[in-house]
Order: C-alpha cells, then structure tokens, then sequence
C-alpha cells in the first residue's frame, strides 16, 4: 500500500468515525440520548431526603399515629394551675381495650400520675368497663371564700393533694345516648401555709378526707365529635353521693345539668353556640361541701373574665353564648358572653345578680378536636387571657 | 463531553494528515468545526420535531420508593421544592411546542383520532378478572375505606375497591369516569372494571397477612373478610359492586413526583416541574375536580417494551374525583380551597367576622346518592382559582402556554365522549348520570373560555408548496371568542446555525391562508399576531419552516405568554 493509499485508508476511516459521530450530533434524539447517557453513568438511589426521614419518625410517635409505646403528653393537670406537659405509655389491645399511663408537671409545679385500663368492649361495643388510678399535687388553688360578693383580695392558696381510685360502667344502648355508672375512692389532703378564713368558712380545708363516691350520668350527645364540633348538641344530667369515709361531716349529694346546642348557619360558615350549666350539693344536715368539692365560676370555661374558682360555693349557675364564625376550616373565631352566679341556696339564683363577662377568641382545631384556644375576656375585675387546649363547651 | 468530541476529531485529522505528510484536507476540517458549532447554536436538528421522547438507557437499579404522604404536604405547603425560578417555559416539549408521546403521557385527544367508544374503552385490554374465584392477596385495612388485592383464576392481580356505605356507585363510578377522560386526555391509566364482589367467591390466599389497627400483622381469616366487608356499600343481594383496576405490567417503583429527577432512572433528565405534562395535569384535574391530584394517587412502574426496561408513570385512584371524596360526597370547600387555605383569605374572613362568606359555602349543590355532591351550576365556575387538596411544584411552574395546550386537549374531547365515559361509570341512576355529563361538559367550557383566548391561540400553521400560509385559531374554533379582525405576519428568513432571523417583509390579511412573500432561505421564521384582537394575541407566535422537495414543513413552533 503506498502512501497515497494509506492516506485514503487513513482518511476513509477518519470519515467513517466522523460521519457516525456527526450522525449522532445531528439529531434531537441523539442529544437527549447523549444527555441520558451521561447520568447514567452518575445514578443515585431514590429515597427519602433527610428531613423526609425525620418527619416520618415523628409522625411514628404514638401520640400521633395513635399506637404503642412511649408518647409526650401535653394538658392541663388542674384547673388554674397552667399547662402542663409530661411523657406517657400507651397499649392497645383487642377490641378496644387499653392501657394508658401519663405523667405530668404544670407551669405551676403542679404534678400528676394516672393511669386508666379500658377493658374490651363487650355487647358489641355498646358495654365499656374502666378504671382509673390517679395521684395529684396540686399547687396554689385559689379561694376567695364562698359566695358572690366574696372579695377579689381575699384570696387565699391551699395545696391539694388527691389521690382517687375509681371505675366506670358505661352502656351505650343507642346511638348519641350513654348511661355511666361509677365508683371513686378519693382520698386528699388540703395544706394551707397562712390560714385567712376559719375552719366554718372555709369548710374541709386543712384537713383530710376520705371518700366514696358513686355517681350516675346520662348523656345525650348528638355533636359529631365531643372534641371539636360546629352542629349537634350536648345534655347531661349526673346525680352523685359523696360519702366522708371517715365519718367526718363532709357528706352531700349533687346533681348537675347541662345544655349544649349548637346551631350552623350558611352551611358552617357561622355557628351559634349556647350552654346552660347548673351545678347543686345538698350536705347532709349537719354537713358542709368542703371547699374543694364546692361548685364554682371563673376559669377558662365558665365564666370567663375571672380569675380561677373566683366564686365558690353549694350551687351555680352558668349561661354562655357565643357567635362563631370561621376563617379557615381550621379556626374558629368566636365573640363569647358568660353569665353565672354561685349561691348558698338555688332560691337565691337571681339573673339580676349574674356576673358578666364578653371577650374575644380564635380556636385552633382539626376536624375533631381542638388543640389551642386563645381568648381575651373581660370582667368586671378587668381582663383574662385564656390559654387552653379543649372547646370552651 | 458534548463539545470535546468533534473537535478531537478534527484535531485528529489534522495530525494523521500532518503524520502521512499530505496537506490538510480543508473539507473536512470544515466539516468537522461546522459539526462543533451545531452542538452548540443549531436550532433545528433533521429529526425536528421528535414525536417520541427517546427512552435510550436501561433502567437496572431502580428500588422502591413510596414517599409520606404527610411529609409530602408539609414540603409543599412550606418548603416550596423545586426551581425556584418560575415562569420558565417547559423544558420537555418538542419543538413544535408539543409535548412528546413518552413515560408521562401519550398524545390522544386532538392528535390522534378518538371516539366515544375508544374513550369508554381506555386503556382496558381486557374483560375484567378470568372466571373464578378470586384470591385475597393482601387487604388494605388502615384508613377509613377498605380494600383487597386480589388474583384472579389466570393468576393476574387486580386491586379492589369499594363504596362508602349509602353511597353506591358513588367513588367506583366517579373514578371509573375520572380515569376514561385521563386516559382520553393522554395520561396513562391503569385498567378499570366495575364488578361484583359475591363474599363467598373470596378465598384467602394461603399466606394472606393482615395488620388490623391496633394489632401486629397476622394472617387473614374470614372473620376479617367481613369486618373489612362491613365497612363497605352492600346490595341487596349481599353482593358488593366494586372497581378492579389490574395491577400495572412491571413492578412498582415509586409514584411520580412533580419536582426533580429520579436519581435512579437515566432517561429521566427534565425535572418534573418542567414537564408540561406534569404542568397541565392541573387542568385536567380542575376540569374532572380531582382534588386528590397527589404524588401518592399515581404510580411509577418498572415495564419492559421492545427489549427496553424503563420506567412508566400512571395516574391512579380518582376516587375523589367528580362528586365523591371516596368516603363520602364530596365537601363544599374541594377544589374551592387546599388543604390549608391562603393566610390572606384567613385573615380577611376573620376580620370580617365571617361575613367575607367563600362561595362554596353559599351556592346550590346537586348531590345524590350514585354521583354524591358537585355545585349545580358551573356557568360562572373559574378554573384558575381552582384548588387541589396539596398544590405541586408542576403546578406551581405552569404558565399560560401550559394551560394553552391543555385546554387544546380538552376541546378535543366532545360531549359524546364525556357521555361515553360517563355510561362506564354505571351509575344505574339516569338523572345523575345526565346531570353528570353536563357537569363535566360545562367545566370543559369554562376551562376552553378561561385558558384558550389567554394567550395568542393560533395552531397548526401549514405553509404549502405555493406559498399559503394557513392556520387555525383554536379559541374561535371552540367558539369562546370572537375572530379577530386580521393577522399579521412577519417574514424572516432563517440561519438555523446562528440561530438568527432577517427580516424580510410584513404582510396582513383578515383572515388564514396568508400568501408568502418570496424568501430564498432554506429555514424561514414567521411571527404571527392578531390584529386588532384580544390584546394577548397581538403577542406573536414563531413558526419556523424548513424547505424541502415538496415545500415547507414544519419543525418549529414557539407560544410565549
């Protein structure tokens, strides 16, 4: 092969490499194929990102998912006494049956331990047995002395110490209707460091108690979820007998009643919201309600616009209205007026004596339940900013 | 990589020419630079427009992914993921503004012909599960609407589904429906059969595992066959209609996802929220209310075709779709409102003290048992302010030319069709069924009023061999506006490698065809506006030409918002 012929070999080949190449620049399919080519050579693996990772633990959390194991707890211990938050275990079991343990500590120092076994429901879920356990320390409950006219600067705090044992039958014959029957062994201790009412105005404080306690409630609730609704209503009437244990004259019999409707309007866009709550104890001749199982008004749900358990005595009254309306599907905003009295007597019941309140509030829920509440009411005392984790009613 | 090579070659011919002493042959070396500078500004290659998105590499190690569904929301609703720039044109079109048939789509509706009967088919192949008894698989007894895998006598998969209880029909017939007009508007679907489920023709497979809630998983019995029977619409008989969709032919590998790339797919190179597809499927979703138009109501599966195995993509579960929200009708708020509502609306509804009332909260609605709960009058329905359950990063990046080109799909589709696709629904309620089709046809409406005249809607220009140049407006063709006085065109000739256009002349007519002016170029440019029209379409549309020995064809096309 001479030297012209190799160049032409050379060459001929050159235009074949070149052509094949060119080729495969020259078209819209071979410029994607180049492109597809090249990350094929660097493919990764298709997963979940690092913050996808941690996402899915947390939504793993029992408190969440609703299953086993260890979840925080977030709530309130006792009335007044703040947030509180805490760690708890739950197990669920066949047919619904439970067992949930939780511990707690508020802003307050306030401390709590409960546990509560649910048996498996019987009768095709209409029969539910439980039981609960329970141990508080309360910090700093107030108590301003019994009735209306009491003073707001003659509060007193004692220290609460209960420590309950108690069970509940429940049959749900019907849909919306429930019949509890229950029991509780409650025993407290009551601590105040600098006594401002007597032993006969402050009946039960500073001493220990014992007692036992049996109660029966019915309940209608047509709501479609008791956490968080905007239609449906709520009536309840329990009858209870507390029995001083110790023989102490600490005995009585209650009764309490209550009203919830709820009336929508333009398909939910507004709600009209109304509850009427009547609390009764009869002592036992002789006897006293102590102070800690008295009735009482002011809090985050009754009576908003006092400070807590600021009207205390044997019975109450309690008449709340609200105009709802809703921004989103997951605030509710609400214009609130309160209205309630405490009495020695249910004759001495007076609208003309109810104490008022009206405030504002915005509530935070999903489709049943409610997980923040935020409300600024005002009384005749001033102004109360309410922080709470449940409806109002 | 994409540069290197041609000039490595030229480099090469120039050494082995030195090498054999022979003087460097200019030609080639002409050639070669030429070649260099087409990778880098030819605007039109020989194969323009493609047709096909290529799928050129094996997909060999892609493992199954299912994303959460909870984090998919939050990363929507917070993080915002994929490109931040918006209002970038699609990236996976052809250059003739389409998008090409491929993993995500195939072009149907208005590209190929259909008619009802080939609508009401779909994507089915079939008759439904072989005769016999039916295998529970696996059950799906989680979440609040039950559900079975099954095999049919041929050992072929079908997944199970059911109504609410007191809503017969309902979510089986919807997404039925839902997913004939999916498939009609070119996505791929899985396929669907309505059947009945005779409880005593379940068997339970072997190894069947159930996890009922609250318990660890175990092996299915018959008593959880009923538990999970209990939850579902019965009739009379004591037989179940239910949907069968047959499982996809290959194994899944994840659901699509509407930002990014696969890590795992090679072919997979234009991220997500440039897909027009993925863009468009907003329009299709608001036209059939599917509000559920989420990652994780599709599926991305391993397929094998022509000896290539890659990865294919199909919507699935449209049982919130049309009236139904599965487990009931639908709510007033889907496809009003997502899932967590704008914080400016919030905050204007509770200043006002909710008298700023959204409309769904006050108009009619139809509702019935077999189709559930749609508003009785879409005439004043606006698709842009339409809503899905969680919005995407596609959703986000779709521009007007996106919804352009969906909206073309859709008046491709006739009422026909729709009623075809409707009678597959089964609904065994007439009046339901009417009101239906009518639904869908008015939202199809109001869809090709909203998003046609948006932009300049002139399509298909054909320049012939004499020089015509014709085309069509696609929004006075669906009759959703007016004609436009006039049209006026600028003529360019064309430099495909310099990407660059001289003009030549401008010409106006009242109407299609426009005659040609003399261009001696091999590619020509054509802007193309109205004249005297809706002020979007004075914004004009490019098409480029190429000569050839019959004429002109087309290889380009470009709609800019």
């Amino acid at each position: 092969m001479d030297a012209g012929s190799v160049k032409t070999f050379v060459t001929a080949v050159l235009v074949m490499l070149l052509a094949t190449n060119a080729a495969a620049q020259a078209t819209r399919v071979a410029t994607i194929e180049e492109e597809q080519a090249g990350k094929a050579k660097q493919l990764g693996v298709e997963g979940a990102s690092e913050a996808e990772k941690i996402i899915r633990q947390v939504l793993l959390s029992p408190l969440l998912t609703g299953g086993d194991g260890l979840y925080p707890w977030f709530g309130s211990i006792y009335s007044g006494t703040g947030m509180g938050a805490g760690v708890g275990f739950l197990k669920r079991l066949e047919k619904n049956a439970s067992v949930n343990v939780h511990s707690g500590i508020s802003l307050n120092n306030s401390k709590l331990v409960r546990g509560t076994v649910a048996a498996p429901e019987l009768w095709r879920g209409k029969l539910h047995v439980d039981a609960t356990a329970q141990w508080m320390d309360v910090r700093g409950v107030s108590f301003y002395g019994s009735g209306q006219d009491s003073a707001q600067v003659a509060r007193e705090r004692f220290d609460y110490q209960p420590m309950e044992l108690g069970g509940n039958l429940t049959l749900r014959p019907m849909r919306h209707l429930s019949m509890t029957a229950s029991y509780t062994a409650l025993e407290f201790d009551t601590d105040r460091e600098t006594p401002r009412f007597s032993q006969a105005d402050a009946p039960g404080l500073d001493q220990h108690l014992t007692y036992d306690t049996v109660r029966g409630t019915v309940m209608f609730d047509w709501r479609p979820a008791a956490g968080y609704s905007t239609s449906g209503g709520f009536y309840r009437a329990a009858f209870e007998r507390s029995e001083e244990a110790a023989g102490l004259p600490f005995s009585f019999n209650a009764q309490e009643y209550e009203i919830v409707q709820q009336v929508p309007l333009v398909r939910e866009q507004f709600v009209l919201a109304g509850r009427a709550l009547m609390t009764l104890t009869q002592p036992d001749p002789g006897h006293e309600v102590p102070v800690i199982m008295m009735p009482y008004l002011g809090s985050g749900s009754a009576l908003r616009g006092f400070a807590n358990r600021r009207f205390t005595d044997r019975n109450r009254m309690l008449l709340t209205g609200e105009y709802r309306w809703r921004p989103s599907r997951y605030i509710d905003m609400a214009i609130f007026l309160d209205a309630g009295q405490v009495a020695r007597d249910r004759a001495q019941f007076d609208l003309a004596r109810f104490d008022v309140a009206w405030g504002l509030g915005a509530r935070f829920h999903g489709p049943a339940f409610n997980a923040l509440r935020l409300e600024v009411a005002r009384g005749r005392e001033g102004i109360r900013l309410i922080f709470s984790g449940s409806q109002p009613f | 990589m994409t540069m290197r090579t041609p000039l490595l070659l030229v480099i090469a011919i120039a050494a082995s020419s030195l090498a054999l002493g022979a003087p460097f042959d200019s030609n080639f070396g002409a050639s070669a630079v030429v070649l260099a500078q087409d990778k880098q500004t030819r605007r039109f290659f020989a194969d323009d427009p493609i047709w096909r998105e290529p799928v050129t590499q094996d997909v060999k190690n892609a493992k199954r992914y299912e994303p959460d569904l909870a984090y998919q929301t939050l990363e929507n609703l917070f993080w915002r993921p994929g490109d931040k720039v918006l209002g970038q044109r699609a990236k996976n079109i052809n250059t003739v503004d389409e998008v090409p048939d491929g993993p995500y789509y195939v072009n149907r509706a208005g590209r190929t012909p259909l008619t009802p009967e080939i609508v009401a088919r779909a994507a089915n192949t079939s008759d439904g599960p072989a005769p016999g008894k039916w295998t529970v698989a696996s059950a799906k007894s989680d979440g609040v609407t039950p559900g079975f895998t099954i095999l049919d006598s041929a050992n072929q998969l079908w997944f199970v589904k059911f109504d609410p209880p007191g809503w017969g029909a309902m979510a089986t017939g919807s997404e039925v429906v839902a997913a004939k007009l999916f498939w009609a508007a070119g996505y791929h679907t899985a396929e669907y059969h309505i059947g009945q489920l005779v409880p005593s023709n379940l068997v339970i497979g072997k190894n069947t595992k159930i996890e009922p809630p609250g318990e660890m998983p175990r092996n299915m019995n018959q008593g959880d066959v009923s538990w999970l029977l209990s939850r579902a619409d019965r009739d009379l008989d004591g037989s179940y209609r239910v949907i069968l969709s047959k499982a996809a032919p290959g194994p899944p590998v994840g659901r699509i996802k509407f930002h990014g790339t696969r890590a795992d797919d090679p072919n997979d190179v234009v991220p997500h929220e440039h897909r027009r597809e993925l863009r468009g499927y907003f329009v299709f979703a608001a036209w059939l209310n599917h509000v559920d138009a989420k990652g994780i109501n599709s599926l991305s599966a391993l397929v094998t075709e022509n000896g290539r195995r890659f990865i294919r993509h199909y919507l699935l579960d449209f049982g919130s779709a049309l009236g139904s929200a599965a487990v009931g009708p639908r709510e007033g708020w889907e496809g009003y409102e997502a899932l967590v509502e704008e914080p400016g609306a919030i905050a204007k509804r509770a200043l006002s003290l909710g008298f700023n009332i959204p409309v769904w909260r006050t108009q009619d609605y139809f509702e019935s048992r077999s189709i559930g709960r749609l508003p009785r009058d879409h005439s004043k329905w606006d698709p842009e302010e339409w809503w899905p359950h969680i919005t995407n990063a596609a959703f986000r990046h779709m521009r007007p030319d996106d919804t352009f080109w969906a909206a073309t799909k859709l008046a491709a589709i006739s009422d026909e069709m729709i009623r075809a696709a409707v009678a597959e629904g089964k609904f065994g309620d007439k009046a339901s069924e009417e009101f239906l089709a009518k639904a869908i046809a008015d939202r199809r409406l109001r869809i090709l009023q909203t998003f046609l005249p948006k932009v300049n809607p002139i399509v298909d220009p054909v320049l012939d061999r004499d020089g015509r140049l014709s085309f069509r407006n696609a929004a006075v063709e669906a009759a959703v506006a007016d004609r436009a006085p006039g049209y006026r065109a600028l003529w360019y000739t064309f430099d495909n490698l310099s990407n660059k256009a001289t003009l030549v002349a401008t010409t106006e007519e009242t109407q299609s065809p426009m005659l040609m002016p003399p261009m001696p170029s091999e590619y020509i440019q054509v802007d193309l506006a109205a004249v005297g029209g809706p002020q979007p379409w004075a914004k004009p549309v490019s098409a480029y030409f190429r000569r050839n020995s019959g004429g002109w064809s087309l290889v380009g096309f470009e709609r800019q918002p």
